[in-house]
């Protein structure tokens, strides 16, 4: 493995698991400025309606339709799922089970080539005649199945039309996560270090693994659906036109059966690295590492049958309306019993506020608000109300930005020093950390009142509704307009302090192979780890969480090591 | 520096990531005829004067191709596991024949199709008749592709007794292939 790569092949078609992380992870980063600069645009129209943006000008109705559709598409499957699945995934799975790479390198090349594509033939589509997409992210037919049209399109108009590259967009992103997600699983269940059990295996491993399986499984209807889609659009079926024998709710019952489980899919890598965190910086084993290892997959499995939660104004039997309840707010517990486990890990801890920490616990407290909210949606009579009001977007960006944004910068500032071999600063990191808890919550916590007064979501302009021009309301939206856009300035300042880190890199002294003293294997690898990542092939003798033994010099015990006399 | 797996990648027959694909395949088509059991129940009359115009001779037919070419793809393996690698390259070529013929009666069939004037867009039937079938034909052109290098490969001899796993994994392909079809033909074409 000595010889010496070309520069294309080591930095753009790389087979290693790291480059491919990064890759992922960059590519997250330039989709979610892309994301957040539209939800610039529209929040700034949502304030002042009608006026001129800085740096763009007007918004005109149908553009502000195609900026939240796409807002929505793009923070969901091309931020969130490559920084946490794919990002983290790639980057930690060989190093944490104790191997050289993936199971299969080159599918993985193939799976971030194809991410990239799918990320530009979803920009393309604001270009072509006729706009991108605007029919909101959840691509409900009839609006994405051309049955707003009552002519047959001509077939190359239709296929280059922003309906039609949006669901092509998609379905190409979920062909790159599956790839992903199968050498995933093929990787964690063949090429474990020796001694390195199921029940030895890091909790983020574990997370990330049951997520894999969890969107393999919701993901297949999906594709079905969306080619039917694809097909209504270009061919002219009528899988979903209900006038010629189809049903327009079947593509919201395949689309929920995926895209409920992907919350999970989401939030389980998330809590993953929150979980690492929060057993390295209390110096104090996990409590109920396999319960909670079973609660994830009692999770998993609740995950796949409560999708219809989402559809109660469309139409469900009410008896099976309770059904569907029901497993919603059943499926808090096992959620409730994980977080309740990290509790009890800080619980007589001797707590380090590190910057990993910080993030871990902002997220654990933030993601309650939107937890408990989520019980309130999930019961179907209270969402008759709710549904499609802005206490919706308040609670999935309740859920969605602790998970994402401060589970991603929780294992950012955990494992930068190992990637790159050098700490990111605490001070920036203190105040990036503060700024963004602010202004989060000034742009989400004012929105769950403004659903409540009855705003619906998907509005260019709210001032033809009298009762939401009055007082208190038009200050909320102008509130949560200027916090979302320090929020996301605030973000600068991660950056700049990881260009700093990085420009410093070679002049600091070296910081060691593991800086924070965790147990786990990849802190055993040098610092950043070279092509192939250990030296020695390592052997597992214990589990990762082996902190603070009594009777021992140091309280921590490497997996690779022995723990004597014990 | 090589590191060595506890566990051979092999570990199921023909390796896990196949069976992963499998799973997901099977999935996906069960849900797509879920879906189509239930539309028909929205439509009984449609769905079951549609299904008369489909040709269930030829269909019989298909089925007993795919079959026997099931049944030769698991001997040739088995030839090739105990090391007959002529023989194994034999049945691999009655394999893909049978693939072949599979392909060209379904090709004949949706020719008939045409004939009727019955396309993908005429009814709700025959929307999911072609998206299913239509489908699975793509399953087996691609399995005969696969067959078509794990021939070459056999013929050249980068297969052997010992190195089997790639034909054994394309075979466990075209047996999901046998499946779907054996589930699809009686719920498209039979059920009334």
């Amino acid at each position: 493995m000595t010889h010496e790569l070309s520069f294309w092949r080591k930095y753009f078609f790389s087979e290693d698991h790291k480059v491919i992380g990064m890759q992922y992870i960059i590519t997250g980063l330039i989709m979610a400025a892309v994301g957040g600069w539209l939800a610039y645009v529209f929040r700034y129209q949502l304030a002042y309606p009608g006026a001129s943006i800085p740096l763009y000008g007007e918004l005109g109705p149908a553009q502000f339709n195609s900026f939240i559709t796409n807002h929505g598409m793009i923070m969901v499957l091309w931020v969130a799922m490559p920084l946490l699945l794919s990002g983290l995934g790639n980057l930690l799975i060989p190093l944490m089970i104790g191997t050289d790479d993936m199971a299969f390198p080159t599918v993985n090349m193939i799976s971030i080539w194809i991410f990239i594509l799918s990320g530009i033939i979803l920009i393309a589509a604001f270009f072509v005649p006729g706009g991108a997409f605007g029919g909101g992210w959840t691509l409900y037919p009839p609006l994405s199945a051309g049955g707003y049209r009552n002519t047959n399109p001509e077939f190359f108009t239709a296929l280059f039309s922003g309906t039609s590259l949006f669901i092509l967009a998609v379905a190409l992103e979920i062909v790159a996560m599956l790839m992903g997600g199968i050498n995933f699983l093929v990787t964690v269940i063949n090429k474990r270090a020796p001694g390195m059990t199921a029940f030895r295996i890091p909790l983020i491993i574990w997370f990330i693994c049951i997520a894999s399986l969890d969107f393999m499984f919701s993901v297949a209807p999906l594709v079905a659906g969306a080619v039917m889609l694809l097909f209504d659009n270009i061919l002219g079926t009528g899988f979903y036109d209900p006038a010629r024998g189809g049903d327009p709710i079947l593509f919201q019952h395949l689309f929920w059966f995926f895209g409920h489980p992907e919350v999970y899919v989401i939030l389980l890598p998330s809590i993953g690295a929150v979980a690492e965190v929060v057993s390295v910086f209390s110096r104090k084993p996990l409590f109920a590492y396999n319960t909670i290892v079973k609660l994830a997959l009692v999770s998993a499995v609740l995950a796949v049958i409560v999708w219809a939660h989402h559809q109660f104004i469309s139409g469900i039997d009410p008896r099976m309306a309770t059904f569907f309840s029901v497993g919603t707010i059943i499926i808090s517990i096992p959620f409730a019993g994980i977080f309740l486990s990290y509790m009890a890990t800080l619980w007589g801890g001797s707590i380090r506020f590190t910057m990993p920490m910080i993030w871990a616990l902002g997220m654990i407290g933030t993601f309650l608000i939107g937890g408990l909210t989520g019980l309130f949606l999930g019961s179907n009579a209270w969402d008759m109300f709710a549904h499609d009001t802005y206490f919706i977007v308040a609670h999935f960006h309740y859920t969605l930005i602790p998970v994402s944004l401060y589970g991603f910068f929780t294992a950012c500032y955990y494992w930068f020093p190992k990637f790159f071999g050098i700490m990111l600063s605490t001070a920036l990191g203190k105040l990036h950390f503060w700024l963004t808890f602010v202004f989060f919550t000034g742009f989400a916590f004012p929105l769950f009142f403004f659903g409540l007064k009855g705003a619906q979501r998907r509005v260019y302009d709210f001032s033809a509704f009298s009762e939401l021009m009055e007082d208190p309301y038009v200050l909320i939206n102008q509130v949560s307009t200027i916090c979302a856009i320090l929020l996301m300035l605030s973000q600068f300042i991660w950056i700049y302090s990881v260009v700093a880190a990085l420009r410093k890199r070679k002049s600091s002294d070296p910081i060691g192979d593991n800086p924070w003293n965790a147990n786990t294997l990849e802190w055993q690898a040098p610092s950043p780890p070279p092509h192939g990542n250990f030296e020695t092939a390592p052997e597992v003798f214990h589990g990762p969480y082996e902190y603070s033994v009594p009777g021992h010099e140091t309280d921590f015990h490497p997996q690779n090591k022995p723990i004597p006399n014990s | 520096m090589e590191i060595t797996n506890n566990k051979s990648f092999y570990y199921p027959p023909g390796g896990i990531l196949i069976w992963i694909v499998v799973f997901l395949e099977l999935v996906t088509f069960s849900m797509a005829l879920l879906v189509f059991m239930s539309q028909r129940q929205t439509d009984l009359q449609l769905f079951s004067e549609s299904q008369k115009l489909l040709n269930t001779t030829l269909g019989m037919l298909n089925t007993i191709t795919l079959l026997t070419s099931g049944l030769f793809m698991a001997t040739g393996l088995s030839e090739l596991k105990s090391g007959n690698q002529k023989k194994a390259v034999l049945y691999l070529w009655l394999t893909i024949g049978l693939g072949i013929l599979f392909m060209a009666l379904k090709a004949y069939e949706y020719y008939e199709k045409f004939q009727l004037e019955t396309s993908v867009i005429s009814n709700e039937f025959f929307m999911f008749y072609w998206f299913i079938t239509g489908f699975h034909f793509l399953h087996v052109l691609v399995a005969v592709v696969l067959l078509s290098f794990m021939l070459a490969k056999t013929k050249s001899g980068s297969y052997t007794f010992e190195n089997f796993e790639d034909v054994e994994s394309v075979g466990i392909f075209w047996h999901m292939c046998d499946l779907i079809w054996i589930v699809v033909f009686p719920v498209i074409y039979l059920l009334h």
